[in-house]
């Protein structure tokens, strides 16, 4: 697990005093929702959390789960005509709702940055990366052109690219997939922000070099000490890098708990889907993968009952009728510090795991052969119990896509 | 060698090629007709010496392919005949007129992209909104206004109700550069405004692609400015389809001068095309439609080769 | 070890889901819009005249009247008179004649021919397809209105010349439409399968392919019959249209003219009539291409 640095002394001075002592970042109930023809879509429904300095919070689900549409909510990004979004977003001590589009801007790249997933489509395939470097640094930082330049190679060094002078020069394209990721870290690093919002960074990439770029940014966060939102679909990624993790679903979020205690005893349906379909080294060769059964939907505005329900092979009566709220596992919450979430565990199930309530649920449905949702259940094998072993070890295998 | 530049000379034997061949259809023209050309060329009420003469000349009695090389070989020194109208030789009469179709050209193209770049720009940008439903609803009125009506609508308010600027005529830059300009502007604007709405449509349909592209939004998470997006990382990769439509477009601005030409009074090429033809001095029109033809071809050659430079993906072979 | 979870195929879905993707929940709902719909009654209008110019109660459009030139609309002259004081309205309606005969015909030709041609180079493939491109290169590279003016020239002009050859000249852009649509449509599934079945050849031409390239044309057609129209005016403005005294739009534009500093009353009609036809022929082409796209969308 990574280490958080408490010390903050290295990081960039804030121009607002009491931006160093709140949480970095503080998002309440964010709601992103499309107009469209069939009515409005939900793409992020009610989203709340907060990270502290030099955090890391893991983002995970399916795609089309609403995770990029978070990212993107939360620097204000949304840009589509058809598009609102609702919701308070707090960035180092400033409502970022009450800023002018200036201020804002001043904010994107220096305080947060982004990175995506395929940087052949995310960077600009006509523009050299050290402009695409040098750019930034113009915008934001008093510097003359001979510092932007060696700033640049600086950057392009500290993310591992050889040869940086020359690289300078050249474009996207002439780069391989890894270095072009590197570039692109490079690009989002360069003016030092404080937040560093990773969509999909490795997805990408072939194993050996998502794990090389995963350890970039380990590296680069430890550095700098940035808070990070790591956003994947693939709970591997997050083991053993991610403090805290988030698990979304039809835009919301289902479970949210420190790492450690989410691989332990994870207590929403969704999670240990999840969990089941990351292999483990320590699998038994030929171990079958579970697949979550179905797909994710669409989720309409003013829909009524858990989202999850017609893929959960739990589903009772009443998780058709209301949407569970996400409520604290006892024992968890410190309401003493509401921004202290280090140990808070929520979720967001009527029948969770490691509850009588729930395995109830689950031996009933099992006897009757189908969910209330209608989901047929074929028990092939032995209990579920067994998967919920204690740990994703640090060095994750990947699933081969 | 810089890859745009080998790029370009591959491509340059299919360009020889495509040039021979419309030479040789051109060459055709007056040799494929009915008839005696020579009687074709001089009219009905030439004199036997004359057309003898002509015949000679022509060396009629070769087989056609000899000819043609001979009147290829001509065509390359700068010789494309003499007018037996005007007895004026053809590439002297062209040089004489080009640069009116020339400045008239290039002074329409400039102002239908000054016009067009920022009216597409913008509403890609803003799609879907007041101004960009306005500017495509817009664009379909102006693509049914033909040049020679614009043309017309112009000289009733600008020259003949305003009195502003000239209806017809042309002053030379050397002479007097404030006529010149006032003796251009009209016409350039009749020549152009269909082009005006050809290049906000291609330029708007790229646009708006590479505006849902993560590019953007990266640009946007640098905290750039939304006119330096719009220009460095919207408008440069979106420019492709532009640079080939405009390629595509010299030839109906070459096709347009000759209306334009015509309405306006103005001594360009396109107008002695029509003096040519309305004189069947077929000789120079066989020289002009020479001289139109292979222009067309080079600036088409020269658009694609510009491609490499914008867009270095396609310099270096990809997506080519 | 996992347990396997089966999803019955007639699951049903809870009110909390909708099963679209928002691809399919953004698209436009498909509807016929007041544009599309004037622009079509201005064309059957259009027609209307050209067919019934003979029959209808209207003044001789050639009949000159020195005392009544360059009127104004008036009760007996609806869209006044020209400089020859003929009724403009009665031109404009035998006008109609011209413009539907010259670009319909000149259509036709193009798209009958390069539509062939087009579809056997994308078919054949190979050296067939290497020549017509080629060719169709070649006859590309002139400006169709020069090489129109230069052939005019040659051939001589009358309403079957002009018509002939515009359409000869206009085949190459068919023959490229033609050909893109054919190699999408036996990239299809379907397509291939009925070829790898061994399918009779003619068979798949006419029944598979001729049926997925005729609506591409006809909306390129569309466009096309107005690039006619204004093709005719063109012709006419350098005086090489068809020979007075028989009125067409373009003549009537060109001759206003000459009465700019009297009157602009002439100028007007015609200018409208062409302006509405050639906007509803691109508004139409338009409306077919996107309906096009929206088919090949969802197939
Ligand atoms: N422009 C849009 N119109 C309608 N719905 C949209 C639009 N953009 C995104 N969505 C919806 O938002 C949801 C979340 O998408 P996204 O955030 O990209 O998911 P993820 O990043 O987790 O894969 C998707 O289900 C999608 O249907
Ligand atoms: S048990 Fe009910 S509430 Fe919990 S995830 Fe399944 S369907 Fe939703
Ligand atoms: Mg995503």
């Amino acid at each position: 697990m990574t280490s958080v640095p408490t010390d903050r002394t290295t990081a960039p001075a804030t121009d607002d005093a009491m931006g160093v002592d709140g949480p970095l970042l503080d998002v309440t109930d964010l709601r992103t929702t499309f107009r469209t023809p069939v009515g409005d879509v939900v793409a992020v429904d009610g989203v709340s959390f907060t990270l502290r300095r030099g955090e890391t919070l893991g983002i995970v689900g399916e795609s089309g789960s609403g995770k990029s549409m978070l990212a993107r909510s939360v620097l204000r990004l949304v840009e589509q005509r058809n598009a609102t979004v609702t919701g308070r977003v707090v960035l180092d001590g400033h409502d970022l709702a009450t800023l002018s589009n200036r201020e804002l801007r001043r904010r994107r790249g220096r305080v947060a940055a982004m990175i995506f997933q395929d940087p052949m489509t995310a960077l600009n395939g006509t523009m050299r990366i050290g402009q695409q470097i040098t750019e930034s640094l113009r915008e934001h930082l008093p510097m003359g052109r001979g510092e932007r330049r060696a700033a640049a190679i600086d950057l392009l060094r500290s993310v591992g690219i050889p040869d940086a002078e020359r690289h300078l020069r050249s474009y996207p394209h002439e780069l391989s997939g890894g270095m072009r990721q590197r570039a692109m870290i490079a690009i989002a690093l360069a003016c030092g922000p404080k937040l560093l919002i990773a969509d999909e960074p490795t997805t990408a990439l072939d194993v050996t070099m998502q794990r090389q770029v995963l350890d970039l940014l380990d590296t680069e966060q430890r550095d700098r000490s940035m808070s990070m939102m790591l956003i994947t679909h693939d709970l591997g990624v997050v083991a053993g890098r991610a403090d805290r993790i988030m698990v979304m679903y039809a835009g919301r979020v289902v479970e949210h708990a420190p790492a450690d205690r989410l691989f332990a005893a994870p207590r929403h349906p969704y999670t240990d889907g999840l969990l089941r379909s990351v292999p483990r080294v320590s699998d038994e060769p030929g171990r079958e993968l579970a697949t979550i059964p179905g797909s994710p939907r669409v989720v309409l505005d003013g829909a009524v009952g858990c989202p999850f329900a017609p893929r959960c092979d739990r589903a009772q009566p009443d998780c058709l009728d209301a949407n569970p709220p996400l409520t604290p596992v006892d024992g968890t919450s410190e309401p003493d510090d509401l921004h202290d979430t280090r140990s808070l565990h929520e979720h967001a199930c009527w029948y969770p795991l490691g509850t009588e309530r729930g395995e109830r649920a689950l031996q009933a449905n099992r006897a009757a052969g189908t969910t209330a949702a209608g989901l047929r259940l074929t028990d092939m094998t032995g209990s579920a119990d067994t998967a919920t072993e204690p740990t994703v070890s640090d060095t994750v295998a990947r699933s081969a896509p | 060698m810089n890859p745009a530049v080998s790029r370009t000379l591959r491509r340059v034997p299919r360009l020889v090629l495509t040039l021979l061949a419309v030479s040789f259809c051109t060459f055709l023209l007056t040799n494929l007709l009915p008839g005696d050309p020579a009687l074709t060329i001089l009219g009905e009420n030439a004199s036997d010496e004359q057309i003898e003469a002509l015949r000679a000349d022509l060396r009629l009695d070769d087989p056609i392919l000899v000819r043609y090389v001979a009147w290829l070989g001509d065509a390359l020194t700068g010789d494309l005949g003499t007018s037996y109208r005007t007895g004026q030789s053809v590439t002297d009469a062209i040089i004489e007129r080009l640069p009116v179709t020339l400045e008239l050209g290039i002074v329409s193209l400039a102002l239908s992209l000054i016009v067009a770049i920022p009216l597409g720009v913008w509403s890609a940008y803003r799609a879907g909104g007041l101004v960009d439903r306005f500017l495509t609803t817009a664009s379909f009125g102006l693509m049914a206004v033909p040049g020679f009506m614009l043309a017309l609508f112009l000289i009733i308010v600008f020259a003949v109700r305003l009195g502003w600027l000239p209806s017809t005529g042309w002053v030379r830059f050397s002479e007097d550069p404030v006529g010149n300009i006032r003796s251009v502007i009209l016409p350039a604007i009749a020549l152009g405004a269909n082009e005006i709405a050809v290049f906000m449509r291609v330029l708007r349909s790229d646009m708006l692609t590479t505006l849902n592209q993560d590019s953007i939004t990266m640009a946007r998470a640098k905290g750039l400015s939304a006119g330096r997006i719009l220009t460095f990382h919207a408008l440069r990769p979106s420019s492709l389809s532009l640079v080939t439509i405009i390629g595509v477009q010299i030839g109906a601005i070459i096709g347009g001068s000759v209306i334009i030409e015509t309405m306006f009074a103005l001594p360009g090429v396109g107008r002695l095309l029509i003096d040519s033809i309305a004189e069947r001095d077929l000789v120079t029109v066989q020289g002009l439609a020479l001289v139109i033809g292979v222009s067309v071809i080079v600036v088409n050659f020269i658009t694609d080769s510009i491609y490499g430079f914008i867009d270095p993906r396609i310099r270096d072979g990809r997506n080519a | 070890m996992a347990e396997m979870l089966d999803v019955a195929a007639d699951q049903p879905v809870t009110s909390a889901t909708a099963d679209a993707p928002a691809e399919v929940i953004a698209r436009r709902r498909r509807r016929w819009r007041v544009t599309t719909v004037l622009s079509v009654g201005w064309l059957v209008l259009t027609v209307f005249a050209a067919l019934a110019a003979d029959l209808l109660p209207l003044i001789d459009p050639n009949l000159v009247d020195a005392k009544n030139a360059l009127q104004p609309p008036s009760a007996d002259h609806w869209l006044g008179t020209d400089g020859l004081g003929r009724d403009q309205f009665s031109r404009i309606v035998h006008g109609a004649q011209v413009s539907v005969l010259v670009s319909v015909s000149a259509v036709a030709v193009g798209m009958l021919v390069g539509g062939m041609l087009g579809l056997l180079a994308g078919y054949v493939r190979g050296r067939v397809e290497g020549a017509i491109l080629a060719v169709s290169d070649v006859v590309l590279a002139f400006p169709g209105l020069v090489l129109l003016l230069v052939l005019l020239a040659y051939i001589g002009r009358s309403l079957f010349a002009i018509a002939v050859i515009v359409g000869i000249l206009s085949i190459p852009l068919y023959a490229r439409v033609a050909r893109a649509n054919t190699l999408s449509v036996t990239e299809r599934e379907f397509v291939r399968a009925a070829t790898v079945l061994g399918a009779d050849r003619s068979r798949i031409v006419f029944r598979e392919i001729l049926p997925n390239i005729i609506l591409p044309l006809t909306a390129y057609g569309f466009v096309a019959l107005g690039k006619v129209i204004v093709l005719e005016g063109s012709l006419a403005f350098l005086g090489l249209s068809v020979q007075p005294p028989d009125p067409t739009w373009g003549q009537m534009i060109a001759d206003s003219k000459r009465h700019l500093s009297d009157t602009i009353w002439p100028a007007i009609g015609p200018s409208v009539a062409m302006f509405l036809t050639v906007l509803s022929l691109s508004l139409v082409g338009d409306r077919m291409r996107h309906r096009i796209d929206a088919r090949a969308e969802a197939m």
